[in-house]
């Protein structure tokens, strides 16, 4: 056990470093034989708010004999406590070093966490590659979004779990039971025997040849591992239990209330959207559990703030009932309710006004893009006339503050799509003036985000080069001259991010150098601006001879072996290769529910919402 | 119903803000079997005041919460159930019915502070002995100096080194040890290290303990 007691006095936020929260599990170590610790790779508050999080540590707490702990990376302060006085790094319900642990998983919900994997490695005194650690040390495994292409860190984590972590954990402990019992275990005959559970990819065991100029030329898999790698799918997800006692931190994190689970999966089909692709086929929980699940879990944590989550909510085919049976509990209690952004095409007045009931937010839509073809190149299937009907109506019900996400750098973008941003900006706010002076709210706001688009893997745009730098700059600077208006607030994200961002999510094997080379340089914690150093990334780049634009500023061929290929997500590549092709006629394609476009996901597992066959 | 919940607040809560105490008992509070009394208007909160803010780092003992309730209940199922419903660093002491809250009647906070500095115990004795003790307090209005010596009401220095201090506390006139400390370090050139601050007792103007 670590005792820091006399360094926390001198740290920003010391709950941070403590644990002790209520709802946290703590079990007797004479009775645990496998002890795991989820590591997320970021603070405290962002780690904690992940609802992935509270799922697998409930999933793995009710195995008698496992007992799973949290750790976080620490912010800088406490990063420099850590190494200056040696103390490594430890989970928080027992204090004891992550490097006694049996296993480590990290959540992999952003690219621009990588390198706080290896800073958590670094402070456990644990060798960041795979060939150089020991059959003593932990286990180093990853999963989450990010896990779809796992190849950026196929050097540093000993296996990753593809797809959804619920069901496929309890598999691995099972396994990894029988193998720790053994007299003479092997590391590697566990890693290997891994490779027999579907989901599970176990990087060692492959091998990828290159062609001269740098594309993939061949992946082999050895000692008999799978060729492809199918991800996991929760086929009932309604009756998965929800995690209940969630642990209720001392100290405020950044999504600090109940997060209910409605559905997984989604409709829609927006080409630019990872999520919408990967979290197929969609599967609904029933209003009746989700409302129960919830008010259990007010009960239990005391919260006095619910939301729902999934991706677009209002796709929830019961949404009315369900919202209106959760608040009949909420509002007799106060107890905050709240939605997460909205459709312009589908917003339910009647619904936000309820929502309203209790506090009065802000409302937020993301129409994505400014042009009509710019957004049927994205499939995001939103008319200017359903941004303006809806602007219309909500200034008229009262609401003063509304927010519009859009992106820039999309594929097939011209510079007339991107002030179409701010012409719809400008017809937003032309709406609100139309409305009487008495009828419309004082003081209203019109605020417009742009962030920078970056091409994912099992996306249409899997194949796009992504937009450099000097591009999003300009397209930025477009905005910022032409979008002058008292009532518009224009908020965009620095560009260079984006780029780095861009070559890990398509990246392979070979930037596992590059991502160790930069956290020697002294990066880390990349996602936070205010250390996130582009030029030490660079100087990385160029040290180890790898030439960034390979990864993200070139247009790929259809044909070309892609580093994840050999995941199966469910969606097959001829179905994006499809939308592709749509996408460059900006013809959209129809949302799940109101035609099957033949996605593949049926191939892996049933889809409610088509109910139909793989169609070839 | 206006109730009193004794408490002490040590181990990891000890690092929790006055914020995150309020949020933590507002959360205890919901899980527990009261119905808790709101304010009115825009943003309705649960009716409740702590006695006395502590800082961040510093354990209270005795430390009193003071909670409005609708109806009526057994005080000894009260103290049962918010016991089974407080983080492990809270502990629950007592829950006492009180007529109303006693926020002006705090006058004195007992404090044992441990420290480890490079000085002996009669350089420490000298030094609160001063009839003058200067400090810069950030107050609202921005920085000023202040003589915190009137607010000292005991204090006595143990070997270890350990402070036993008796300082105003409340609304109006209140002293923060850790604002002694840093005059101490200010006038003795010296850097306290590994400091634990103990609350120990809050008194009424009388030298009752609450």
């Amino acid at each position: 056990m670590i005792n820091i007691e006399r360094y926390l006095n001198s740290v920003e936020k010391p709950s941070r470093y403590v644990g002790g929260e209520f709802g946290s599990v703590i079990k007797d170590k004479e009775n645990i034989n496998i002890r795991v610790a989820f590591c997320f790779p970021d603070t405290y508050e962002i780690g904690m708010s992940h609802l992935g999080l509270r799922c697998i540590y409930n999933v793995l707490n009710s195995i008698p004999d496992v007992w799973c702990e949290r750790s976080f990376m620490p912010w800088v302060d406490m990063e420099a406590v850590h190494k200056e006085n040696k103390i490594p790094l430890y989970a928080l319900e027992s204090k004891d070093a992550l490097s006694d642990f049996d296993m480590l998983g990290f959540t992999l919900q952003y690219e621009m966490s990588y390198t706080n994997v290896l800073a958590m490695l670094d402070l456990s005194d644990i060798p960041f590659l795979s060939s150089e650690r020991s059959d003593n040390h932990p286990i180093i495994c990853a999963g989450g979004p990010c896990a779809v292409n796992p190849e950026p860190l196929a050097e540093i984590i000993d296996f990753f779990m593809v797809g959804e972590g619920e069901e496929v954990w309890p598999e691995i402990i099972d396994l990894y039971r029988e193998f720790k019992k053994r007299e003479n275990y092997v590391k590697d005959e566990f890693l290997l025997a891994l490779t027999k559970i579907k989901g599970v990819y176990v990087p060692k065991f492959y091998e990828v040849d290159y062609n001269e100029d740098g594309t993939i030329k061949e992946r082999r898999a050895l000692k008999g591992a799978p060729e492809i790698v199918e991800k996991r799918i929760i086929e009932d997800f309604d009756a998965l239990p929800h995690p209940e006692n969630i642990i209720v931190p001392y100290t405020e994190i950044v999504h600090d209330r109940v997060t209910a689970e409605i559905f997984r999966g989604c409709i829609r089909g927006c080409r630019f959207c990872q999520a919408g692709f990967i979290y197929r086929p969609v599967r609904e929980k029933s209003p009746e559990n989700i409302v129960e699940l919830a008010v259990k879990s007010l009960k239990a944590t005391g919260y006095d703030e619910v939301s729902l989550c999934s991706l677009s909510t209002s796709d929830y085919t019961r949404l009315t009932e369900l919202t209106d049976n959760l608040m009949k509990y909420t509002n007799e209690r106060k107890i905050n309710f709240c939605l997460p952004s909205l459709r312009v095409d589908n917003f339910d007045l009647g619904l936000a006004k309820k929502v309203q009931e209790v506090r009065k937010t802000s409302l937020t839509f993301a129409p994505e893009a400014g042009t009509q073809r710019m957004r049927d190149v994205i499939n995001k299937n939103v008319t200017e006339e359903d941004v303006l009907k809806t602007s219309e109506l909500i200034f008229k019900n009262g609401w003063n503050s509304v927010k519009f996400y859009f992106m820039i750098g999309l594929p097939y973008e011209t510079d007339e799509d991107v002030l179409g941003i701010k012409d719809l900006a400008f017809k937003v706010q032309d709406t609100y003036f139309s409305i009487d002076k008495p009828q419309r709210p004082k003081g209203t706001r019109i605020t417009v985000s742009t962030s920078s688009f970056v091409p994912k893997p099992f996306t249409p745009f899997e194949w796009a080069a992504q937009d450099k730098m000097e591009t999003l700059r300009h397209k930025q600077d477009l905005l910022k001259s032409e979008m002058k208006s008292r009532l518009i607030n224009y908020n965009w994200h620095d560009a260079d991010l984006s780029v780095l961002e861009g070559v890990f999510a398509r990246g392979d094997r070979r930037l596992g150098k590059v991502l160790i080379d930069a956290y020697k340089k002294g990066c880390r914690l990349d996602g936070w601006q205010e250390h996130f150093k582009y030029d030490k990334w660079m100087e990385a780049f160029s040290d180890n001879g790898v030439d960034y634009s390979f990864y993200n500023h070139r247009e790929r061929s259809y044909e070309e072996i892609l580093p994840w290929d050999f995941i199966d997500v469910g969606v097959t590549k001829k179905f994006l290769i499809e939308e592709n092709e749509k996408a460059k006629k900006a013809a959209t394609t129809p949302n799940c529910r109101q035609k099957c476009s033949g996605c593949g996901i049926t191939r892996l597992a049933k889809c409610k919402e088509c109910l139909n066959e793989l169609k070839n | 119903m206006n109730l009193r919940i004794k408490f002490n607040k040590k181990n990891e809560a000890k690092y929790i803000s006055h914020l995150d105490l309020l949020r933590t008992f507002n959360r205890m509070i919901m899980r527990s079997m009261l119905t808790p009394s709101y304010s009115q208007g825009f943003n309705p909160h649960i009716l409740l005041a702590f006695l006395q803010p502590s800082s961040v780092g510093m354990e209270t003992k005795g430390d009193c919460a003071e909670l409005t309730v609708l109806g009526t209940y057994n005080l000894d199922e009260v103290l049962c159930n918010l016991k089974e419903n407080a983080p492990a660093g809270i502990e629950i002491v007592s829950v006492t019915e009180e007529s109303e809250p006693p926020f002006n009647t705090l006058a004195f906070a007992e404090y044992t502070v441990r420290l480890e500095v490079d000085a002996s115990r009669d350089e420490i004795m000298e030094f609160l002995r001063r009839d003058e003790i200067l400090i810069e307090k950030k107050t609202k209005k921005g920085v000023k100096e202040v003589d915190i010596k009137p607010l000292m009401i005991s204090y006595e220095v143990l070997e270890g080194i350990i402070l036993k201090l008796t300082l105003k506390a409340g609304s109006s006139e209140n002293l923060n040890p850790q604002l002694l400390i840093k005059a101490m370090e200010k006038y003795m050139n010296v850097t306290a290290e590994n400091v634990q601050i103990i609350r120990e007792k809050l008194l009424t103007e009388n030298g009752k303990a609450f």
